[in-house]
């Protein structure tokens, strides 16, 4: 399990900045609704990977559903 | 050529793929879908909005649809936006099926071929089943072939264009110097007519969107793309007369009234 702070930390979530209480990357995905996929950095993180991944100031994460398209 | 319409494998009955983007609205999306008897769809991803309403009902319309899922990459510009997408569908959507697009220019959302060749190269190694949305150049498609994705889908004329085939020639060429690989006339078409013409010209499949969810009627249009695919295959099937430059009559000139014969 990747290490918990208490510290403020700003990332890119979805375009957007972000300032969060929490580094656990699984903290913050219970606001999305399934179902998700998820990229760190540009980079695809599985699924299974999710309680492994510590967040870092200035990461973008990318939070993916389904959308119609051609 | 291929007896059946097959993708990696999977045997489909119907020749025609559709979108499902641009419809005037979800139920007629699904109704156009259902009334086409496509049995694969187009989707993609997008980032979630959870202010935004409506997401979750097109995944359910779509999941009651019950058909094959094949995602897409539209939008993406370089490789590592193409792979990176595509293994966050494969994950979704749980199908290795990826329509790989590439955009080289976002004018007329002409693939890159370049990119293309190598985001195919990463993807397929990485177990997908690629269809590579491609244009209509012979020699990039035989190297799309030849790095092993099966299902090869150019383009007819731009994206959402409308306007039909506009290189017969080069599309003749392909069926002509391909034909093993699954072709799959993706883009450009706006008229059941158009359909119809690649599908007499011997490709395997059609793949649209606008050209059905743009019509004032889509569900009509959806019917009528399929009636048209089905006929341009039949046709194909059958074979087509030669053509000729002058005229023959159709009618026995044998027996012929009126007709004298010249005095001897």
């Amino acid at each position: 399990m990747a290490e918990v702070t208490d510290t403020t930390l700003n990332i890119w979530l979805n375009g957007k900045t972000e300032a969060l209480t929490s580094n656990q990357l699984s903290e913050l995905l219970p606001r999305f609704k399934a179902p998700f996929a998820v990229a760190l950095n540009g980079r695809f993180i599985a699924a299974a990977q999710y309680p492994d991944i510590a967040l870092k100031a200035g990461d973008q994460l990318d939070i993916v559903s389904p959308i119609a398209g051609g | 050529m291929n007896p059946d319409f097959n993708i990696y494998g999977q045997t489909l009955n119907s020749r025609l793929i559709l979108g499902s983007a641009l419809y005037p609205n979800p139920a007629l999306m699904q109704q156009a879908l259902q009334q086409s008897g496509c049995e694969a769809v187009t989707l993609s991803l997008r980032r979630q909005a959870p202010e935004q309403q409506g997401g979750e009902q097109f995944w359910q319309l779509i999941r009651d649809l019950k058909l094959k899922l094949l995602p897409n990459t539209a939008g993406c510009h370089s490789v590592q936006q193409a792979v990176t997408l595509a293994q966050m569908s494969r994950e979704i959507f749980q199908t290795n099926w990826i329509k790989l697009e590439l955009i080289g220019d976002d004018y007329n959302l002409q693939p890159d071929p370049i990119l293309l060749l190598q985001a195919a190269e990463q993807l397929l190694a990485d177990g997908f089943e690629v269809l590579p949305y491609c244009t209509d150049d012979l020699v990039l498609c035989k190297r799309l072939y030849e790095l092993g994705c099966k299902v090869l889908m150019p383009w007819a004329a731009p994206i959402g264009s409308g306007l039909g085939v506009l290189n017969p020639y080069a599309l003749r060429t392909l069926r002509e110097r391909l034909p093993d690989a699954t072709l799959i006339v993706d883009a450009g078409l706006g008229l059941p007519s158009h359909a119809c013409q690649v599908m007499e010209m011997g490709f395997d499949g059609v793949l649209l969107n606008s050209a059905v969810a743009l019509a004032k009627d889509p569900v009509l249009m959806a019917q009528a793309f399929s009636h048209a695919v089905a006929a341009g295959r039949s046709a194909f099937l059958a074979g087509a007369m030669p053509k000729q430059d002058f005229a023959s009559p159709s009618t026995p000139v044998l027996g012929m009234p009126f007709w004298l014969q010249e005095a001897p």
